[in-house]
Formats: structure tokens, sequence, C-alpha cells
């Protein structure tokens, strides 16, 4: 049960306490709010009196007389304007004319309730005044929260893309100061791994571009009939080098023939994302099992790798962005920390689903699922 | 033969470990290193550094900081000196109380919602760090001294040599 705090401006003290009787043991409730609306009620009987209260309470509602003995409902209004007090305005008044109405929206009026009004006409107008209401907090609320992811996913980023800068800038400057000796190979692990940093900038960079296309729709989809052993026999393909380097088996199996329709583009990022993670955290001599099938109602890809697994604790985490596990197996694999965020993305705009089993040091097992 | 003096580096990121370790062992430093908050009061405990260098972002956002604040909160920590590791850009003062402007800047329009003030008397060198916590809350914490990132030799050295003789 919510309260909102309503106030009801009007001279006559009969009009008040009518409203107040009409309202006593009144609630408001639809079915998309959590809770019902129930109302505090106070008055006052002059338009001075209704700013002091306020100040001093803030207010909600108000139920605004426009025929005041000092100044008048539209100067009220007015005043509310200035200060941008968010209070939902409903005009009370006998002296109805189209040209007051008028002037009362303009000046931020919710709606308008002629005099005299009988009690269902004061609940109905309340109960659009309350569903207004939660709805302008409700879309305020969103707009606050999507600010807020917005800023954490900027200052997440702009530190992954400091993190690089800094660590190739040390090392050129030992290099350039020549810390360690006068020989180019004394520099060699710094040369590799500021190599490799320049790497992992480039797919954050490229992940990025997928991520942002992704959000604002603006790539282009093109659904064609995509095979999807002919899809995975690619990117193996493109993987294969990192594979031979660490000395990784991949091992494809699957019927021949599933095709989905789909973004070609889109699949190969799900695969390229899965494969390579499945090479990348694996252990020297690893191996790495793709399986494409095709069930009742679903297709269904599952890459298990034979790597260092993830603790479930670490597991819940994964699909975020920019998350890296980190710990002494990770610490010199680079990433974006986007990759297996935007597969899930990608997936889920197939209305799919992506899993996960893993046991740390034993190996992981992704199940991506895609309805037919 | 004098014992070498010991530093300890947390730092998320291997490659700024590898770069600081170059720099300090060549310094004639015997260096150690932790990837975390956890880790690295473990190493506090088992290699009693002479000095220790944080950096702050690690896997949370301000683990740095929740790492520095242990160290002057526990009797086992509070007389290693420690410098923090930052790109952020520091503002200087020659306030006599750095806490004191902090304060002043919160209320300056230009800096009172940013997320970290880094504060340094250029006099005599005192500083500190006020920072708001995801949790709202807003921190304040003494520390000795900052190592802007990216780090070199000609930067670091002079700064660790301030509390280590």
């Amino acid at each position: 049960m919510s309260k909102l705090k309503l106030l009801v401006v009007d001279d006559e003290e009969g009009i008040r306490f009518g409203i107040k009787r009409v309202l006593m043991n009144f609630s408001v409730s639809f079915p998309f709010m959590d809770d019902d609306f129930t109302f505090d009620i106070f008055e006052a009987e002059t338009g001075e009196k209704a700013i002091e209260i306020i100040e001093s309470e803030g207010i909600d509602i108000m139920l605004l007389d426009n025929k005041l003995p000092g100044m008048d409902g539209i100067e009220v209004l007015d005043y509310i304007n200035k200060k941008e007090y968010d209070i939902s305005v409903t005009m009370i008044t006998s002296y109805a004319s189209l040209d007051l109405a008028v002037k009362a929206t303009t000046y931020g009026a919710y709606n308008f309730i002629p005099k005299p009004f009988t009690p269902q006409e004061i609940k109905t107008s309340l109960e659009s005044i309350t569903k207004n209401l939660f709805l302008k907090r409700m879309t305020q609320k969103l707009k606050q929260e999507d600010k807020q992811v917005r800023f954490q996913f900027l200052s997440v980023l702009s530190h992954e893309l400091k993190s690089p800068i800094n660590a190739i800038e040390g090392y050129l400057k030992i290099i350039q100061e020549k810390q360690v000796g006068e020989k180019v190979d004394d520099y060699m692990l710094m040369i590799n791994r500021s190599i490799e940093r320049l790497k992992g900038m480039r797919t954050l960079i490229l992940d990025l571009l997928d991520l942002t296309k992704m959000e604002t729709n603006s790539k282009q989809r093109r659904l064609v009939n995509v095979d999807l052993m002919e899809i995975a026999k690619v990117v193996i393909d493109t993987v294969e080098p990192l594979a031979i380097q660490r000395n990784v088996k991949i091992y494809l199996e699957g019927e021949d023939d599933i095709f989905i329709n789909a973004d070609r583009n889109e699949i190969e990022i799900i695969f390229n994302n899965l494969v390579s993670n499945a090479v990348k955290y694996n252990k020297e001599g690893g191996k790495v099992y793709i399986n494409i099938s095709k069930a009742k109602g679903y297709y269904q890809i599952t890459v298990e790798d034979t790597g260092i697994g993830i603790s479930e604790e670490d597991s819940a985490l994964l699909f975020h962005d920019f998350v890296r596990i980190r710990n002494a197996q990770t610490k010199d694999t680079t990433g974006s920390g986007l990759g297996l965020s935007i597969a899930k993305k990608m997936v889920e705009m197939y209305k799919g689903t992506i899993d996960l089993e893993s046991t740390p040091n034993v190996g992981s097992k992704f199940t991506v699922k895609i309805p037919v | 033969m004098k014992t070498k003096k010991k530093i300890l580096i947390v730092d998320d990121d291997i490659d700024v470990i590898t770069i600081i370790e170059t720099i300090l062992t060549k310094e004639g430093y015997e260096v150690f290193s932790a990837m975390s908050k956890k880790e690295g009061i473990e190493k506090l405990r088992t290699v009693n550094p002479d000095l220790a260098i944080l950096d702050v972002m690690m896997t949370t956002q301000f683990e740095g900081f929740e790492l520095a604040q242990e160290m002057l909160n526990n009797p086992e920590f509070k007389d290693i000196p420690f410098l923090i590791q930052s790109s952020i850009d520091i503002l200087v003062t020659s306030k006599a109380s750095v806490q004191q402007m902090a304060r002043e800047y919160r209320e300056d329009p230009n800096f009172k919602d940013l997320q970290v003030l880094l504060i340094k008397n250029i006099s005599d060198g005192t500083a500190g760090i006020d920072y708001k916590a995801d949790n709202g809350k807003s921190y304040w914490f003494p520390v000795k001294g900052f190592i802007r990132k990216p780090v070199d030799a000609k930067k670091i050295i002079p700064e660790i040599e301030k509390f280590i003789k």
C-alpha cells in the first residue's frame, strides 16, 4: 500500500469536507501497479496556504479551485510551474469555461472537473490522475536507471581502453631507456606482450562495434538459409592458428543439412566467440568438441572444452558486459570481456538460450538452443 | 650485506606488474605481487613489505581503495606505507588540510559529481582520496602519494625513495 499526498484547495469548507469524505476509504489500483494507492488528505482555503503546505509537505496531487480569495488557482499553478514542483493538478471550479480550461492546461493542469460534481466524478478523476502520475514517475525512474547503466558501461569501457595503453607505454619506456640491457632479445617478452595487448584492443574495438550495431539496430540484418555445419567449419578455420599455437585440437560433429533462417554474420559471431574462448581458456594439448544437432523444435549447438573451467560463483557473472574472470590461470589471456555478452544478446535475438555447465580444472560446456 | 627492501604490487594487470617489477628489481628492490584485494592481504601478511603499490580498479571498481582502507584500519598493516596507482588527474592544493580542500571541491559544481577526487598538497606532500562508492556513501582516507599511469622509472623511483631510505 502506497500513500500519495493530496491537497484540496477550496475556499468553501463544504467542498473540502465533501471531497475528504468521498476519498476517506478510497484506493486506486491497476493491474500493472505493484501497489494500491491511498491518499493522505491536506486542506487549504487559500492559494497562499496551499503554497505553504506544498513547500512543507511535498504534495503529489492537488485538486485546485480557481476562484480563491487572494491569489487565484491559475496563479498557484503558475507558481508550481516556476518552482518545477512535480505535482499533478486537477482544476475544480464552478466557473467552468473553455477559456479557463485551456488556460489551466497550458499552465500544466492535468484535467478539469466542473462544479457541482458527484462523488463518482471525483473518484474517476483521481483514478486517472493517479495512473498518469504512476506512469510518469515510472518512466523517470527507468530513464534514470538507463543513464546509470550507460555511465557504468562507459566508465568500465574507458578503463578497459586505458589499461592496454598504459601497459604498452610502460613497456616502450623500459625499452627506450634500455632498462635491462642493450640487446633486442632482452626485451622480447615485453615486445610480445605489447603485441598481445594491441590484439586485445583490436578485439575490444571490434566487439564494441558489434555491440553498438546490435543495440541501435542499425545493422542490416539479412535473413537467409544458413548452413550451421558450414559456418562451424569457417569459424574453425579462423581459430585454427591460435589452436595450433596452443596445441589444442578441435573436433566437429553433427548432422549435415541443418539450415537455419538467420543472419550469417550473427551466427558466425556466436560460433566464433564460443569456439575462440574454448581454445583460449583451454589447457596446453586440450580438446574442443563442437556438436550441431536438431532436436524437437530447436537447433542445438554445443561447444565443450577440456580447459580451466569456471567456478559456480564466477559463472553467474560470465555473460555480463566486461566481465572477465581474473585468476592465476587467466592472467596472461587477453580478452575484451564482451564476447560472451554479445553471444548471449545475439542468441536472444533468435529467442534462443545459452547455458553453461562447468567444472573447474575439467572443462566447460556451452549449449545454445535456438527455436526452429 | 644489507637486506633488500621489499615492495608489494597489487594490480590485476599482469603487464603492469611486469613493468614495475622490471624497474624496481633493477633498482635493487625485492618485488612481490598480488592480483586482488584478497591476495594482497595474504601477501601483506606473509611478505611484510616496506611499501605497497596499489591499483584501484581490479575485479571491482574500488578494490584498491578498499584494500587501502583495510591497511589503515588494521593494526597489523597500519605502518606499511602505500602509494595509489591511478590514471585520474590529481588535484593539487597548497591549503594546509587536504581533507578540507576535498570538501571545498565537493561544493564546486565542476567537481561535485566526480566519483573520485585525488588531492595532494604541493608544499608538504600530504595527500588523500575522497570517493563515492556504489552504495552511495562517501569515503575519505589519507594516502602517502600517487603514481600516475603509465608508469616509468623516472616517475616511480623518486616517489618510492621518499618512503624507503
